[in-house]
């Protein structure tokens, strides 16, 4: 049903090259093929709308004055997605350092309130239903943002945007054995703050 | 099962997330799946998986098309003030126009969730009012292109329209002598001056103006003139009756769109009971033959204000009906 991002594959590498020459209506057909994506992945990561406008506006700005740069060794998206994550990444890293860790430390091994959403899953007798209780939903985003920039990435990137791990490790200039361990880590830490669902 | 797991089970238990990602090697898939297939045990921690997988996904948050429009203006104008790329050869004046042309395209597109607010969109609002007047623009051609525009800023702007006992309209425009225009509701002119008129500052002209083209509707341009009105305008009134004015178009995307925009997001308490009141209305109307697209958006916007425990016992009401409606459809096809 979703078209997957990107245009055509013959078509992008014109454009792209109509872009490089300063053709600035390829680059905003460039812009329009993947930028729901860039903005998704940033609205999900820093959930904030307004940081996610940021990266969305600081993204396209760098590929745009670094264009030329851009040797087709690998894929635009992929080029476009290390900028990207790259400043996603930084911006998830000041947040590390602003907020108090102990907060992040303890919903991360789910020692707050674990046996709530057990409890409630058993009390319920309906799994399926408490599964999307709001309660839940709200752990889920206690655990996510406790992972570390990297795992909360990859986890991402592997979940919600549907991208291979071997392309996650290239956009982050990791193997792709790098970015299943960190995806591995990172759905570790997940279930054992979910408790027993899994 | 008893909480005494083999070591097969372990390693298995271990692989499940990866399995569902599609991200074990061929050989590491089958002794995974062939484990499954002797363990019960094993296999309903999958399920579970799948359940805690699918869990994830209810707290994915789409953006709003209005916050993809907003960076795309907001692109739009930092890029307008960029130097070209560094190496780029040479920009010839016609890529410049093709530029400016696409960008006015992208906030005045039907689809386009222009924020009021920002010089720039104002800009663009006073060229669409401009653009529509015949005569005051040259073409498109050559590079007089944007000093034209900028040069006819707000220079022509319906006044008022009131309705002739004919039944044609007649149209007093402000520009800088004032004229007046005589024609029936769909004559191109007209009609495009209408339409133009919808993004007027003055409130009560906007209104006139949404509820004469709510009789037009029929027409794909004042459908995306509606649909606009329903996503930008700021008083509530005037979002209303726009949103009225689709009710017998609710198959088509950009209304549904709409429509979820406003359950999703408007301020305006009235304005979601009356989008869920026509979806519902719409969809049950529908003929069953039509194809219907499997509307994910609308489906998880209807999902999530039932998961916010609405407070309005009516809207929560119509909104488990309007979802189950909007699941048969898609359960259809
Ligand atoms: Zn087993």
């Amino acid at each position: 049903m979703a078209p997957k991002p990107g245009v055509q594959q013959m078509d992008e590498t014109a454009l792209i090259k109509a872009a490089q020459a300063g053709d600035q209506d390829a680059f905003g057909q460039l812009v329009r093929a993947y930028d729901q994506s860039v903005l998704r992945l940033a609205m999900n990561l820093l959930r904030s709308p307004e940081d996610a406008q940021d990266i969305y506006q600081e993204a396209f700005l760098r590929v745009y004055r670094n264009l030329n740069n851009f040797r087709f060794d690998c894929s635009f998206h992929t080029w476009l997605y290390r900028i990207v994550t790259n400043l996603c990444l930084d911006q998830l890293r000041k947040r590390k350092v602003r907020k108090e860790e102990p907060t992040v430390i303890t919903t991360a091994e789910g020692v707050l309130d674990r046996a709530d959403t057990l409890a409630e899953a058993r009390a319920d007798g309906d799994p399926q239903r408490s599964l999307y209780s709001g309660q839940l939903r709200r752990k889920i985003k206690d655990v996510l943002s406790g992972l570390t920039p990297r795992e909360r990435m990859v986890f991402e990137m592997r979940h919600y945007q549907g991208l291979r791990l071997r392309n996650i490790g290239e956009i982050l200039g990791t193997s792709e054995e790098a970015a299943k361990n960190c995806l591995f880590r990172a759905n570790q830490k997940m279930r054992a703050a979910l408790g027993e669902f899994v | 099962m008893n909480g005494e797991l083999d070591q097969n089970c372990v390693a298995t238990r271990e692989q499940l997330p990866m399995l569902l990602y599609g991200e074990l090697s061929f050989d590491e898939e089958e002794t995974v799946e062939s484990h499954l297939d002797d363990c019960a045990a094993c296999r309903s921690a999958l399920e579970r998986e799948r359940e805690l997988s699918t869990a994830f996904d209810q707290v994915a948050v789409e953006p709003s098309r209005a916050l993809l429009q907003a960076c795309r203006e907001d692109l739009a104008a930092r890029l307008a003030l960029e130097p070209a790329p560094s190496g780029a050869a040479h920009i010839e004046k016609e890529t410049v126009h093709t530029w400016w042309d696409k960008f006015i395209e992208l906030v005045t597109m039907p689809t386009a969730m222009m924020r009021p607010a920002g010089a720039l969109a104002l800009l663009a609002i006073g060229f669409i009012g401009a653009r529509v007047t015949p005569g005051v623009l040259p073409g498109f051609g050559g590079d007089s292109w944007s000093q034209a525009s900028l040069a006819n800023l707000g220079t022509s702007r319906v006044r008022s329209v009131e309705p002739a006992a004919d039944g044609t309209l007649h149209i007093v425009l402000d520009e800088t002598r004032q004229r007046t225009i005589d024609g029936a509701i769909d004559d191109a002119e007209v009609r495009s001056l209408l339409l133009a008129a919808t993004k007027d500052p003055v409130d009560g002209l906007r209104g006139e103006i949404v509820a004469l083209l709510t009789k037009q509707a029929q027409a794909l341009d004042v459908r995306n003139a509606l649909v606009y009105t329903i996503r930008n305008d700021q008083n509530a009134g005037v979002r209303l009756k726009a949103l009225d004015g689709l009710q017998a178009f609710i198959g088509e995307d950009e209304v549904r769109g709409a429509l979820t925009d406003v359950l999703a997001a408007d301020g305006n308490p009235a304005m979601r009971i009356r989008a869920v009141d026509l979806l519902v209305q719409g969809l049950s109307q529908q003929n069953q033959q039509q194809a219907q697209v499997v509307d994910r958006r609308m489906i998880g916007v209807l999902q999530e204000l039932m998961n916010r425990q609405e407070e309005n016992p009516y809207m929560r009401e119509r909104c488990q009906r309007a979802l189950e409606l909007v699941k048969a459809s898609a359960e259809l096809f």
